[in-house]
């Protein structure tokens, strides 16, 4: 972890694929394990070189290490797949609902990087926050909120409601 | 710019496995997208479900020879029909959820057979396990316990008001089956003159009355017509008398905790869900008789240590149900004289009942030690799915020493019935001559912690009596001392009768 040597929390520079420059603590970067991997393959001189992300640009880049310094502290995930998968999405903590509030593209955004930037809690906040928009929803308010056309032709959407019987309520 | 639909399948199954299972139909309905990612994708719905109820597959058995010849769910290595499975529960949990008391009324066929399925395939800790907490929370809606636990035919004459018989006799057997299975937590303990009329009065006044003894049933808690299927109507009326028994002596004992055998939702209703009492904890030991106090793990030890090098530990390995060890075992009995009278004095119409009894009981608490001797192959009349295992052991009373009916040697067997069921059969044995002899079932399935429920009688089936309930349930896997009265030195002043 950060090395106590330095005078001040080390440093590295990411680049946005804009070309942006971002200027992170190093500890924070790292809770994305593909920068995390990254850094530990170079040799430590060409740390300062800056590191290349080309599939994140500026506002989601800093949006995400926005999430990474809020979360610098906490237990780095372990296998709890286990212990992980009993939660109920409806477990999301207050600050990470506000975070997620933004519209739906950022939202997108934000799961899309984190998957490639291999950072599993976020990618997990990400998903749970879509799900619980889908949560008790009816078909049609499903389409309304994602914006999803219906490409059913009569006869295949009656036939699909009679399938789909066993999610009515009673 | 991304969307819902533009992602790629690991991030859609990421977020689709955080849904409720009732969402993934309602989003197959909305477009051609959704219903072909989600109709038979098997990993979704495996996923879905085990994020809700116990995997049916989980816990894998430590006794490959007991999955090999077990036929129940868990034992099986076919792949579960996760998405049918799903969907039956979501349909369920459907009607458990609705506010239309004939539509519950009407299901319960379906919603009790998915409950008792769940239950087979749950989580032997029964404290962790999803589908026992799914339950127990549905079951907290008292509309659903009253037409769900509550709908046998004992409760045409007791209970509440909206506690009734279910009009189809399938019906009340599967609500008496989940109500065995259940326990006693939700019993009637109303003292005043508007609360539910109690359960128990109704119950004794059925296990006591002799008529239901008889050779289609072989004197056990079965249905009248020979086929030794389970009669859980009995079951459950036997159930209920011990345990409001049990729970009048825990409360003349105070703190020997022996009325919290049933109380607890569903506790060791479960297969696999025994486990012996943990060590170190001597309070408990002490108060389930498992020990002589003092020094317990030490002493323990050593009778492991001893257990092992008995001539034939191979028995035990091959023995499915568990029977080698130490187990309680509850007796009542109606004094003669109030068994006789309430039978023979007056006379009632065949298929009437006997009116309701509040007379006290004799209640014994016995600690059973007991070793496989024999492991046969079932015989045609027998569930073939298990073997027969015989057993001998010994009956020490846990009252006074001078009691003669409860210091007894013990034999018996265990087998499955042809509809699968466990059951027992004990014979007392009294200076080398058999006197009582007991048939019940084993609630929860193979090696459950609630029990063995069931009925005691004369052995040669004696049809002035007496008879009675009984039940055992396994402590220990250790036979404990048996010369040393391990039961004596904590329990010598419990009360024969609770009069």
């Amino acid at each position: 972890m950060a090395s106590a040597s330095a005078p001040a929390v080390p440093q590295i520079t990411l680049t946005s694929s804009d070309g942006i420059d971002i200027s992170v603590d190093r500890s924070v970067a790292q809770r994305s394990v593909l920068i995390k991997n990254l850094l530990e393959d170079l040799p430590t001189e060409s740390t300062n070189e800056p590191i290349p992300i080309p599939n994140v640009n500026e506002a989601v880049l800093k949006k995400v290490m926005e999430w990474c310094e809020h979360h610098k502290n906490d237990p780095t995930t372990t296998n709890d797949d286990d212990s992980d998968s009993r939660k109920k999405s409806t477990d999301i903590e207050e600050w990470d609902q506000r975070y997620m509030s933004v519209d739906q593209e950022m939202l997108f955004e934000i799961i899309l990087a984190a998957n490639y930037l291999d950072i599993k809690a976020l990618l997990d906040v990400g998903c749970k926050t879509v799900a619980n928009m889908i949560k008790g929803k009816s078909p049609e308010e499903i389409r309304k909120t994602f914006n999803i056309q219906n490409d059913f032709t009569p006869e295949e959407e009656d036939q699909i409601r009679r399938e789909n019987e066993w999610a009515e309520d009673r | 710019m991304p969307s819902l639909l533009s992602l790629c399948h690991e991030i859609l199954h990421d977020i689709l496995t955080n849904v409720e299972p009732a969402d993934l139909g309602k989003l197959a309905q909305s477009c051609q997208t959704f219903n072909s990612y989600i109709k038979g994708n098997k990993l979704l719905w495996k996923d879905v479900y085990l994020k809700h109820y116990d995997n049916p597959q989980g816990e894998l058995r430590r006794d490959s020879m007991i999955e090999s010849s077990t036929s129940r769910s868990r034992g099986n290595k076919v792949e579960p029909d996760w998405e049918g499975e799903l969907k039956t529960l979501v349909s369920v949990q459907k009607v458990l959820c609705c506010h239309d008391e004939e539509v519950k009324r009407n299901s319960i066929e379906p919603v009790v057979t998915t409950a008792l399925s769940l239950l087979e395939t749950s989580n032997p800790n029964t404290d962790d396990s999803l589908n026992v907490k799914f339950l127990s929370q549905q079951l907290l809606n008292p509309q659903n316990s009253d037409i769900f636990l509550f709908s046998s035919s004992l409760y045409d004459q007791c209970g509440s008001p909206s506690q009734y018989a279910a009009p189809i006799p399938e019906s009340r057997q599967l609500s008496a089956k989940l109500h065995s299975h259940y326990g006693t937590a939700l019993e009637a303990k109303g003292r005043t003159r508007n609360s539910p009329q109690q359960a128990h009065p109704f119950a004794r006044s059925r296990v006591y009355d002799l008529r239901t003894y008889n050779d289609f049933n072989q004197w056990g808690p079965f249905t009248d017509d020979g086929t030794m299927t389970t009669d859980w109507e009995k079951v459950e009326s036997i159930l209920i008398v011990l345990g409001h028994n049990l729970d009048m002596l825990s409360r003349r004992c105070t703190g020997r905790g022996f009325g919290k055998v049933w109380s607890d939702p569903f506790g060791g209703a479960v297969p696999y869900s025994y486990t012996p009492i943990p060590r170190g904890c001597p309070a408990l030991e002490k108060a389930n008789g498992t020990t002589s106090g003092g020094d317990s793990s030490s002493a323990e030890d050593s009778w492991g240590v001893q257990f092992i090098g008995q001539p034939n530990p191979a028995l035990e390995a091959q023995d499915p149900y568990g029977v080698t060890g130490t187990w309680r075992r509850v007796v009542c009995f109606l004094d003669y004289n109030d068994l006789y009278h309430f039978n023979f004095a007056s006379h009632v119409l065949p298929h009437e009942s006997r009116p309701p009894i509040s007379t006290q009981e004799a209640i014994r608490l016995i600690t059973m030690k007991l070793r496989v001797t024999k492991i046969v192959p079932p015989s045609e009349d027998d569930g073939q799915a298990l073997p027969v295992v015989h057993f001998t052991g010994t009956s020490r009373s846990m009252h006074s020493s001078w009691d003669p009916n409860a210091n007894s040697r013990l034999r018996g067997s265990v087998r499955l019935t042809p509809s699968g069921d466990i059951r027992w059969t004990t014979l007392s044995v009294f200076h080398g001559e058999a006197r009582w002899r007991s048939e019940s079932i084993q609630v929860g399935g193979l090696r459950s912690g609630r029990g063995v429920v069931g009925t005691w009688f004369d052995k040669d089936f004696d049809p002035n009596g007496p008879a009675g309930p009984t039940a055992f349930w396994k402590l220990s896997d250790s036979l404990g001392r048996e010369a040393d009265g391990v039961d004596e030195n904590g329990l010598a002043e419990l009360p024969a009768l609770f009069a």
